[in-house]
């Protein structure tokens, strides 16, 4: 039984009330699955439910502001009691993303009567109504009421709250929720029909920024600090620009593009605004068209790990760092987690020493036989990244010298050996079948909200990496290959709690 | 706690949801409740305090005797509250340490040391190894297998309108073990508020203040919040088991709430609200801790709750720039790992700014008088950090200051040194503070028993 996140639960007071406020600071913070923002696991507490009822209110308050636009009905035409009841009604279905029950509908009802009894006005009475909405369990929950244990292929309005969420990180719409009670999404025709509308839908845009922005870890750049004496400045707009340039990147390839996974790490092309055409030495145009890459230096960009959003977030304060850069490659990009560091050494790297470059400095830790065993791993794939500084500008010398950025991949299944910079390296990775299924795993657990189990979902995952292998490793085809997967269909037991 | 939440029904919810989220065979010490007893006058509190990144030893510690000793640089800004100091050298955290009647515990401790000893410092567990909820690197972890002490005895002094607070200065963004401190039970993470707009809020609207449109929110919260619960015990036959471990935490947190808006009205005035601004950003800390910190002794001096906890900064690496102390780049946790003249004088001066905002506290806890004191007097402040040596994580000799007092149960104005005792000792005499006798052993990771010597 999953809580709504953060972003799900927004997206849905959004689309079903109509309501745009920022309630990420006032809902209470979400946990995660691995890289991804999940609330399987641990229970509500009183702060949790604290934060519901003033994040209720907040948005009750502005929905009962523009009335005539929330309700389905003319109160003055079809009387007041009966326009509430429509409202609940419709309203109620899809916040749960179920019917109402008959029972919920009556004591709702008594809610809204009890409070127009009492001499409060109509508006008073909806206010109640969708403050008791947004605090109930059916929506804060995703029930899925079938037994754990044995599979269970999931009913229609649950298989439809799985792909919303997935796809649009948000509640079915009207035409999925009638899809569901005609019953065409028990096969699995039905439930890609709807899964190729709700991708190639505008909602889509909020899932595709979600995953990629957790999966990459630049989500919270526009909230970093970095050191004043970079140039351009870095502030909160840079970071936020930053960020937008990665989430429309991915977007536009995998929605407007070809839809390869090859695309991602070697289309050059971008989408660039404000500080950032600072950032890649390009003159400020008078218009931007936001729809519209912007063409970069080929020899200098290939695809998303030589974005500046990727740059900047994996590098320290000041300067960069080969191992913040390094790790991320082979823990996001090639699910290979290099082992932490042992116990009482120190994990911070050797200051600089005037005049030495990045990659001089860095050897020097790996002299230290302790540490070398896993740098050895990181280090050499961080160096390729040696022409970007701590923004993600391309440089050709460090405090004179010329840049070394040759570097080096251990350790994979398919794309070892040397390489010289993040070019080429972003060519190999891009044709790596360790990165496809890496990419299949990442997807996989971010669309299920939980990580996989090697056992139970083997035979889905082999499923999903044959039909993307058979897409040429189209990225459209992943999603809807996991639509189709018995893990996303049927309804799993929960991690850690085997019956 | 109010005597509805402690029906049998509850307590086999409990036992579910230690089932259902701790894996089978894991479940929490027994600890036996003793019936709560009108205290004699003024209640006694507590309050656990924490900062992250241990302290620099030679700028810490006390010099002198027992009773006679000098504080040094770190904690010269409670010199005034000397007398009312009782300071622990000695002791040590050991997350890494497990019982040997749980053998599912041995081997590689989970998660890293900051990580790891965040959830253990006040529960004395550690990280719950057969989850693979979080990783860091290549090792994989979920949430703490213990309940942190200030909930256990919140068990039993939790009556008030919040049976407990938990404040946050910053307290991090990503609700991870390596962020939180407070656990109701295990598996069960608190999270700190860590706004001071969102707490003065909870503490005092709603619920409180007499006009009549907060009068009327009230019974909207409370109308509500009856209806929320009964579609709560519907659902709760209906989902698998896990599950309904987690209908009843909820249905628990909203019993809270409820005794909380039914409460009488305020025993003191309500403070000014602080306008609402980014209680996250670096430069603002100040302001935080200060906000948070009146706010904290306001829920204390008013009667509000009797057990809190304030949580400074968080724990994925502390970022925290203190740029209101001194110009450097680097960061906290960068700094902590150096051993260089400048980066200790630096560090020196971040835990010397965590004992001003200690003297802070105590100094606003002394304005609400009780008694023939103040509930200074009666509010046990517990300080401690998730690692002794920043450099190299060592946790021996951890750096433990109580202050305040315990209505007179604790000899304060002491330093006492102890010779490499486990820090389990210290939460079992805390434990017998607040009036439970029974517990000898406190987490998952104790092997010894019995409370610290020589201390009550």
């Amino acid at each position: 039984m999953r809580r709504l996140n953060a972003l799900q639960y927004a997206n849905t007071v959004k689309d079903v009330l109509g309501v745009s406020l920022a309630l990420s600071s006032v809902l209470a913070e979400d946990e995660k699955v691995g890289s991804f923002n999940s609330n399987l696991l641990s229970p509500v507490g009183e702060l949790h439910v604290d934060r519901y009822m003033s994040a209720a209110e907040l948005v009750a308050a502005d929905a009962v502001g523009k009335l005539k636009t929330l309700l389905p009905c003319d109160p003055a035409a079809t009387g007041e009691a009966a326009c509430a009841q429509t409202f609940l009604t419709q309203t109620g279905a899809r916040l749960f993303r179920r019917p109402m029950e008959d029972q919920e509908l009556t004591a709702y009802l008594g809610l809204y009567t009890s409070a127009r009894t009492a001499g409060g006005s109509f508006s008073d009475g909806i206010s109640l109504l969708v403050r008791v909405l947004l605090q109930s369990p059916a929506f804060l929950y995703q029930v899925e009421t079938a037994p754990a244990g044995a599979p269970t292929l999931l009913g229609g309005n649950e298989v439809a709250t799985r792909l919303a969420s997935f796809l649009w990180s948000s509640a079915p719409d009207a035409a999925l929720q009638n899809a569901a009670m005609g019953g065409q999404l028990t096969t699995v025709d039905g439930l890609l029909t709807q899964a190729r509308r709700l991708l190639g839908d505008p909602h889509g845009a909020s899932t595709l920024a979600s995953f990629h922005s957790q999966w990459l870890k630049i989500d919270r750049l526009p909230a970093l600090q970095k050191d004043p004496a970079l140039t351009p400045t870095f502030n909160a707009a840079l970071g936020q620009a930053m960020l937008s340039e990665t989430e429309h990147f991915a977007d536009w390839v995998i929605r407007s593009g070809d839809g390869s996974l090859k695309s991602l790490f070697t289309q050059s092309n971008s989408f660039v605004e404000g500080a950032l055409f600072d950032v890649y030495g390009l003159p400020k145009p008078a218009k931007v068209d936001p729809l519209i890459p912007v063409a970069l230096n080929p020899s200098e960009r290939s695809g998303l790990l030589t974005q500046a959003s990727f740059l900047t977030a994996h590098s320290h304060f000041g300067n960069t760092s080969p191992v913040l850069r390094g790790v991320v490659v082979l823990d996001s990009i090639l699910c290979k987690a290099p082992p932490p560091p042992p116990p009482n050494v120190m994990t911070i790297p050797p200051a600089p020493i005037p005049g030495e470059t990045t990659r001089e400095r860095f050897d020097r830790h790996r002299s230290d036989p302790t540490c070398a065993s896993c740098h050895s791993l990181m280090d050499p794939i961080g160096y390729g990244f040696a022409h970007y500084d701590a923004l993600g500008r391309y440089i050709t010398d460090e405090g004179g010298k010329p840049i070394d950025a040759s570097g080096e991949i251990k350790g994979t299944q398919d794309i070892d050996g040397r390489f010289n910079g993040a070019i080429e390296l972003s060519q190999r990775l891009s044709g790596s079948h360790q990165v496809q299924d890496c990419m299949v795993s990442q997807w996989f657990s971010f669309a299920l909200g939980r990580n996989l189990d090697k056992t139970r979902d083997a035979c889905s995952l082999q499923g999903v990496k044959a039909a993307f292998a058979a897409s040429d490793y189209n990225l459209r085809e992943l999603l809807f290959a996991i639509v189709k997967s018995d893990a996303f269909r049927y309804r799993a037991p929960l991690e850690g709690g085997a019956p | 706690m109010s005597a509805h939440r402690r029906s049998p029904a509850v307590s086999v919810a409990r036992r579910k949801l230690l089932a259902g989220l701790a894996g089978s065979a894991i479940l929490a010490p027994f600890v036996p409740l003793l019936q709560a007893e009108t205290l004699p006058g003024a209640p006694k509190r507590l309050i656990l305090m924490f900062h992250p990144h241990g302290v620099i030893r030679d700028t810490w510690l006390p010099t002198g005797t027992v009773t006679n000793f000098t504080l040094s640089k770190t904690l010269e800004p409670l010199n005034s509250f000397k007398d009312k100091l009782l300071i622990l050298d000695g002791l040590r955290l050991s997350a890494e340490t497990t019982a040997d009647s749980d053998p599912a515990l041995v081997g590689e401790p989970s998660g890293g040391p900051h990580t790891r000893n965040t959830s253990h410092l006040w529960s004395g567990a550690a990280l719950d190894p057969n989850s693979s909820l979080f990783s860091r690197d290549a090792t994989k972890f979920g949430w703490g297998l213990g309940t942190s002490i200030d909930q256990t005895i919140a068990e039993r002094i939790g009556t008030t309108a919040f049976r407990s607070l938990e404040v946050g200065v910053r307290p991090g963004g990503g609700n991870a073990p390596h962020n939180r401190m407070i656990y109701r039970a295990p598996g069960q993470p608190l999270s700190p508020e860590g706004s001071p707009k969102a707490l003065f809020d909870r503490l005092f609207t709603g619920g409180m203040g007499g006009s009549a449109l907060a009068e009327q929110l009230r019974q909207d919260r409370k109308s509500i919040l009856d209806l929320v619960s009964a579609d709560l015990q519907r659902l709760e036959p209906r989902v698998a088991r896990e599950d309904s471990a987690k209908v009843q935490a909820h249905l628990e947190a909203i019993r809270a709430i409820e005794t909380r808006l039914s409460s009488s009205a305020a025993l003191c005035a309500t403070p000014t609200a602080p306008t609402d601004f980014d209680a996250g950003a670096n430069d603002n800390m100040p302001m935080v801790a200060d906000l948070q910190i009146k706010l904290l002794a306001s829920a204390i001096g008013c009667g509000l709750t009797n057990v809190a906890s304030i949580q400074f900064d968080r724990n994925e690496n502390s970022g925290t720039l203190f740029n209101w102390l001194f110009t450097d780049t680097r960061a906290h946790h960068e700094l902590s790992h150096i051993s260089d003249a400048d980066a200790l004088s630096k560090l020196t001066q971040i835990y010397t700014w965590y004992a001003k905002q200690l003297a802070a506290l105590m100094t606003q806890l002394a304005a609400f008088p009780e008694g023939s004191g103040s509930a200074l007097d009666n509010t046990l402040i517990v300080w401690c950090s998730e690692v002794a040596n920043p450099h190299n994580h060592q946790t021996t000799n951890s750096p433990f200051v109580l202050a305040g007092g315990a209505g007179g149960a604790l000899k304060m104005g002491r330093f006492l040194s102890y010779d490499n005792v486990q820090h389990n000792r210290l939460l079992v005499s805390l434990a017998h503070l607040f009036g439970l006798d029974a517990v000898q052993s406190y987490g998952k990771t104790d092997v010894g028993s019995g409370p610290l010597t020589s201390f009550i």
